[in-house]
């Protein structure tokens, strides 16, 4: 069953990314290196928390079938101002979210999975709220200098109620928000 | 002793049907007295895409729960499509055998054991997104008839999710799975969660029994041509090509009193034997009841007062029958709440279903230990295909 869903086809226009469609979004100059980077990193049954906070949880599956470590170094989104790779760290004793030191790696040949109390891509200074069904577009910038872009549909959760680790942050913002 | 064609014929068929793995093992079952007994069937699926619903010309499963919800107040057309769309994707994803998206408990997914997730809209849909003009025309609460009893809390709604399944673990992850994405739209209305018997106790396709011991659902549309003539709608509207209406009704019934009752009497009732659910004129279940019989003594053999008598003279037209018993043990006066949920499928409830329950609310001698106590109506879209979600055509 694991298998069958990775290799889902997400109904909701989860999955993009393709290779030609993408050149032009890339920042560097090859575009046929670009197309099989592009398309060797594919992202999967990607889901967004519905949220009218200031920040939300952006998860989903990304599969890099391209051979070498790839690392996700930064991120954007349609629904934010601001877009940061967060993981779920002990410090002190205590579990907490914090920004990623130097992006997402994505192993080689391999699927890495964006879930809540794991890694996953942080939606910051919400423009409006994202609401049920919605649909959010999301972008990665690849350490290949490749972007993959996907949408990612909005859903209620109650995963992942962790604290955020960060002193300048109003923590009772981020009750339920990611 | 050789082995006939006819047994052949019937290992094959146990083959084809998944019950035997291989010809050589079907071959040796038939001269076996016992079958050996199958693997497990959680992995079982049925297909949520198609020109229809599952859950509706699919064989019964063992356990369902209906449950209607309340649209809240800011509905509108477009929030009700997004909810459709992540039902739907829901829906695919849990047949399948897979977690929902963001599905917390993924594990409970994978025994889908024949899951159906079947959507249906209820008569006040169509004026929340301003469609009225494409509601189904027998899309309305039925007339209010002499029997009924009905309580706000098991008739109505606006959305309609039959969850049907063998296994009631699958059945229940399904249903909270759907809830938490329809909570942001919608209010559950009421649940209704019934059984059948469990796979396997019977020969597939035997006829359920409900909780008063009769055989229950002889009369049913079992062919795909009987299907397309009986439940499937042809139209207008032209969103609803393929879909159908149903009318749910929770019947309870009055079992301590039943119970009074002889053998005799309880097949007088119906018209039908109890051991069998043949006829009383007949010897075999699906034998055509003779209404015009007549005893040693002049009076009918199947009383005037007889439910299939009365049933198959009143007009109206042949539907689907899909229901669910359930129980809920002794009330708080100590009498025993049990019933049945009924379910007729029909293209048009109007003119098949309606004149049918009218005569019975008329005259039926069952009528003395059932009571409806709930009803609700709901439009069930045509399936979708690969890759769209139901009620596209009506909210997209």
């Amino acid at each position: 069953m694991k298998g069958l869903r990775k290799h889902a086809s997400l109904l909701v226009a989860g999955l993009l990314i393709a290779g030609g469609a993408l050149a032009g979004c890339g920042s560097s100059s090859d575009s046929a290196s670009d197309s099989d980077s592009a398309a060797s990193v594919i992202v999967t049954d990607a889901w967004i928390r519905a949220s009218d906070g200031p920040m939300t949880g952006i998860f989903g599956d990304i599969t890099n079938s391209s051979g070498a470590d790839v690392t996700i170094v930064s991120a954007t989104n349609s629904a934010s101002s601001m877009t940061e790779l967060h993981e779920m760290a002990m410090v002190d004793g205590e579990m907490v979210m914090q920004e990623k030191a130097g992006g997402v790696v994505l192993p080689a040949d391999s699927t890495t999975v964006l879930e809540p109390g794991g890694d996953h891509i942080m939606a910051m200074g919400m423009t409006a709220p994202v609401t049920p069904g919605e649909e959010v577009e999301v972008s990665l910038t690849l350490s290949t200098g490749e972007t993959v872009t996907f949408m990612a549909v909005a859903k209620e959760s109650a995963a992942g109620d962790e604290e955020y680790h960060e002193s300048d942050m109003d923590h009772s913002d981020m009750d339920g928000d990611m | 002793m050789g082995i006939t064609r006819r047994q052949l014929l019937g290992g094959a068929a146990l083959g084809a049907g998944g019950a035997i793995v291989g010809a050589g093992a079907g071959v040796a079952g038939v001269n076996a007295a016992t079958p050996a007994p199958p693997g497990p069937t959680g992995g079982d699926t049925e297909p949520f895409y198609g020109t229809h619903q599952s859950g509706i010309a699919t064989p019964v499963q063992a356990h369902a729960a209906f449950t209607a919800f309340d649209l809240d107040a800011d509905a509108d057309r477009a929030s009700v499509a997004r909810l459709m769309r992540l039902l739907s994707d829901d829906a695919a994803r849990l047949m399948r055998g897979e977690p929902a998206l963001a599905d917390l408990d993924e594990e409970l997914a994978h025994a889908p054991s024949r899951l159906t997730i079947t959507f249906g809209f209820g008569p006040r849909l169509f004026d929340v997104i301003g469609r009225a003009d494409k509601r189904p025309s027998s899309c309305a609460p039925l007339p209010d008839f002499s029997i009924d009893a009905l309580q706000e809390r098991w008739s109505g709604g606006d959305l309609l999710i039959q969850i049907c399944g063998d296994d009631r673990v699958s059945v229940a992850h399904a249903r909270r799975m759907l809830w938490k994405d329809t909570e942001s739209f919608a209010t559950q209305r009421w649940l209704q969660q019934g059984f059948l018997d469990a796979r396997g106790t019977h020969e597939p396709g035997t006829t359920p029994r409900n909780l008063m011991g009769q055989v229950d659902g002889t009369v049913n549309p079992r062919t795909p041509e009987e299907f397309d003539e009986v439940v499937w709608s042809g139209g207008p509207p032209d969103w609803f090509v393929g879909g159908t209406m149903l009318a749910i009704r929770r019947i309870a019934m009055d079992l301590d009193t039943w119970d009074a009752v002889s053998r005799a009497d309880r097949e007088n009732t119906i018209g039908r034997r109890l051991t069998d659910g043949a006829p009383l004129t007949g010897d075999a279940e699906f034998d055509a009841p003779d209404l015009a019989a007549e005893g040693p003594d002049g009076a009918p053999v199947i009383s005037d007062f007889a439910h299939i008598r009365r049933a198959a003279t009143g007009g109206g037209a042949p539907f689907l029958r899909r229901g669910y018993n359930y129980d809920l043990g002794q009330d708080a006066s100590g009498r025993t709440d049990a019933g049945h949920i009924f379910t007729a499928y029909a293209a048009d409830l109007d003119t098949q279903f309606v004149p049918v329950q009218q005569t019975l609310a008329d005259l039926d001698l069952l009528n003395l230990w059932t009571t409806p106590i709930g009803s609700s109506v709901f439009a069930l879209p045509p399936g979708a295909p690969e890759g769209g979600w139901v009620g596209e055509g009506l909210l997209g």
